[in-house]
C-alpha cells in the first residue's frame, strides 16, 4: 500500500480507537481511516509499504529506515500523521490480540507520536528504531543492544538510556562498548543484569562515561580503549563478552 | 543527586566566541560558524571540531575544522539530514591526541544558532512549545543534554500561547516554574567555576540572585542553604510580580 499520512481528523479517530481499547478491548481496529480521504491523505511519492512481520525492532528499523529514504519525502521527523499511519498499518504487531483477541494498547506516545518531547518522541513503536537506525545506519552492527526487542517491546532500559543521552548515543565508541557488554548474540537477548542499576550494569555504564566525557571527546575513543578503561564493577560482563568473542574466534 | 563542577582543567568556551547560524533550507540546509579561540591558552596542534545535534530526533553530525591556531571550515556544512533547523543544537570541542586518547581541552556545549532575522530581539529566557502532554495542562520540558529548557503547554488547550502569559496561569504556574529550573540546576546540572553569561544556567541564576539579592550558596551540598536560597528567589519573584493581588483581584478581561 502506498504511503500516506492521516491527517488531524484521522489521528483524532484513532486517539479515540486507542482509549476506548480500555473499555472494550475487542474493538476492530479502524483499518479503513488507512485509505478514508476524510482520515488521511496521499503523499508526494510513490514509496510503498507491506504487511510483513518483523522479528525484532532492529529488522523494522531496517525497513523502514530502506523505505523512507526511498520516499524521498522532507520533513519527515514532524510529520505525526505518516508515523500514525504506519502504526495503523501495523497495528495487529504493535498492539497484537491475546488468546481471547483481546488488545491491552499502551501509552499513546506508542502510537501517536510526540515530536516535541525529547523524553517521549522515541517511544513511538516505530519512529524510534527508525530514528537510532538512521543514526547508524553505517554501523547496524552496533545496534543490537538497543534494538534487539519484538516491536511489542517498546523502551528496554538500555535503549532509553541511550536515546535519551544524545552525546551518549552519538558515539560509536559507548554503543559499541554497550553492545559487546550487553548482548549475548547466542542468546539473541540482553545478558542478565545489563538494565539493571546495580555494579555493572547500563545505567552505570553511562555514569561512567558521563564522567568520562568530561575529559575525552568520546568521538576520539575507539571501542576497544574505552572497554581497558572500566572501573572492576563491569569485570563480569567483560568477562562474558571475553570469552564469547574467543569462542567464536576459535569456532571461525 | 550529584553536584557537579568542572575540575578536569577543560576550558569553556564562550558562546560568543562560538558563533553559529544556519543557512538555508531544507536539501541546502547548512550552518556557518565563526571560532574565535585565540584567546584561550589551547595548544595550537589540538583539533577542533563542531557537532550538530537534535536530542529529539536522535540526529548528529561531526564537522572537523583543523587546528585550533587556525580552524578551516570543511567545504562540506550540510544539515540535509536534519531536514528542518527547528532544535538544532552545537557542541565546540577542542581535543588534543594524548597516548591514543583525545583528551578534551575545552568545549562550549548546547550551542544555539544565531537568529538570521537579525532584528536585535532578545531570546526569551523560557521559550513556549506546544504539544500533547498526556494529561497535564503543562509542564517544564527540559530536553535532555544541554538543552535549555522549555515551557510546554498542551496542545489541546485553546489559544495555547497566550495561555502562558494568562495572568492567572502566570501567578500559579511561574513561582513553581521558577522553583523547578532552579533546583533542577543547583541539584543535578553540571556547573562551571567560570559561568557562561549566555548558558541558561548562568542565565537562570542570574535571575535567581537578582531576585534572592544574594549569590546561591557556594556550598551546593548544603541542601537546607540551597532550598532557603531558592526559596527567598521565588518568594520574592512572585512578590515583586503580585501574584497573590492578580489571583485575588484578576483585571476584568
Amino acid at each position: 500500500m502506498k504511503l500516506r499520512r492521516l491527517n488531524d481528523p484521522g489521528i483524532q479517530a484513532f486517539a479515540a480507537y486507542l482509549g476506548n481499547l480500555a473499555n472494550d478491548p475487542a474493538l476492530p481496529v479502524p483499518v479503513q481511516l488507512l485509505d478514508d480521504s476524510a482520515a488521511s491523505e496521499p503523499l508526494q511519492t510513490s514509496a510503498a509499504v507491506e504487511a510483513r512481520a518483523f522479528a525484532t525492532r532492529f529488522a523494522a528499523a531496517e525497513y523502514f529506515h530502506g523505505v523512507i529514504a526511498a520516499s524521498g519525502l522532507a520533513g519527515i521527523d514532524r510529520d505525526r500523521g505518516l508515523w500514525t499511519w504506519l502504526t495503523l498499518f501495523y497495528f495487529d504487531q504493535l498492539c497484537p490480540k491475546d488468546g481471547h483477541g483481546k488488545r491491552k494498547a499502551g501509552e499513546s506516545a506508542r502510537y501517536v507520536p510526540n515530536m516535541d518531547d525529547a523524553r517521549r518522541f522515541y517511544r513511538h513503536l516505530i519512529y524510534g528504531p527508525f530514528a537510532v537506525y538512521r543514526l547508524y545506519q553505517d554501523k547496524p552492527q552496533l545496534l543490537p543492544v538497543l534494538l534487539m526487542n519484538p516491536l511489542t517491546v517498546g523502551t528496554s532500559e538500555t535503549f532509553r538510556i541511550f536515546v535519551e543521552n544524545s552525546e551518549l548515543l552519538a558515539a560509536p565508541c559507548a554503543v559499541d562498548v554497550a553492545n559487546r557488554l550487553y548482548y549475548d548474540p547466542a542468546k539473541g537477548k540482553l545478558r542478565r543484569g545489563a538494565g539493571s542499576k546495580n555494579d555493572g550494569g547500563c545505567r552505570r555504564l553511562q555514569d561512567f562515561i558521563n564522567q568520562i566525557t568530561l575529559t575525552f571527546d568520546l568521538q576520539r575513543l575507539s571501542a576497544d580503549a574505552l572497554l581497558t578503561m572500566l572501573p572492576s564493577e563491569f569485570k563480569s560482563f567483560v568477562t562474558a563478552y571475553r570469552q564469547q568473542a574467543s569462542q567464536l574466534f576459535a569456532t571461525n | 543527586m550529584p553536584r557537579r563542577f568542572n575540575y578536569t582543567g577543560r576550558q569553556k568556551i564562550r558562546r560568543a566566541d562560538a558563533a553559529i547560524r544556519i543557512v538555508g533550507s531544507g536539501p541546502s540546509l547548512g550552518f556557518d560558524a565563526v571560532l574565535n579561540l585565540g584567546t584561550y591558552k589551547i595548544d595550537p596542534q589540538a583539533r577542533v571540531a563542531v557537532e550538530a545535534y537534535r536530542s529529539r530526533t536522535a540526529s548528529y553530525k561531526r564537522f572537523e575544522y583543523g587546528y585550533a591556531n587556525n580552524p578551516v571550515a570543511p567545504a562540506e556544512r550540510s544539515l540535509a539530514e536534519f531536514h528542518d533547523e527547528q532544535g538544532i543544537l552545537f557542541r565546540v570541542k577542542v581535543t588534543m591526541e594524548e597516548g591514543g586518547l583525545g583528551k578534551l581541552l575545552a568545549e562550549a556545549d548546547g550551542i544555539r544558532p544565531v537568529e538570521s532575522t537579525g532584528d536585535g530581539s532578545t531570546r526569551p529566557l523560557l521559550p513556549v512549545v506546544c504539544h500533547p502532554l498526556d494529561g497535564e495542562a503543562w509542564k517544564i520540558d527540559f530536553g535532555t543534554g544541554s538543552a535549555a529548557p522549555m515551557l510546554a503547554i498542551d496542545s489541546g488547550i485553546p489559544l495555547r500561547h497566550q495561555y502562558a502569559t494568562d495572568p492567572t496561569f502566570r501567578a500559579i504556574a511561574m513561582p513553581a516554574i521558577f522553583r523547578q529550573i532552579l533546583t533542577r540546576i543547583l541539584t543535578q546540572e553540571e556547573l562551571d567555576e567560570e559561568p557562561d553569561p549566555e548558558d541558561w544556567r548562568s542565565q537562570w541564576l542570574e535571575f535567581g540572585r537578582r531576585a534572592a539579592g544574594t549569590n546561591h550558596p557556594e556550598d551546593l551540598n548544603d541542601d537546607q542553604a540551597v532550598d532557603d536560597w531558592i526559596d527567598s528567589a521565588v518568594s520574592a519573584f512572585a512578590r515583586s510580580h503580585r501574584f497573590v493581588d492578580a489571583i485575588a483581584a484578576p483585571t476584568p478581561a
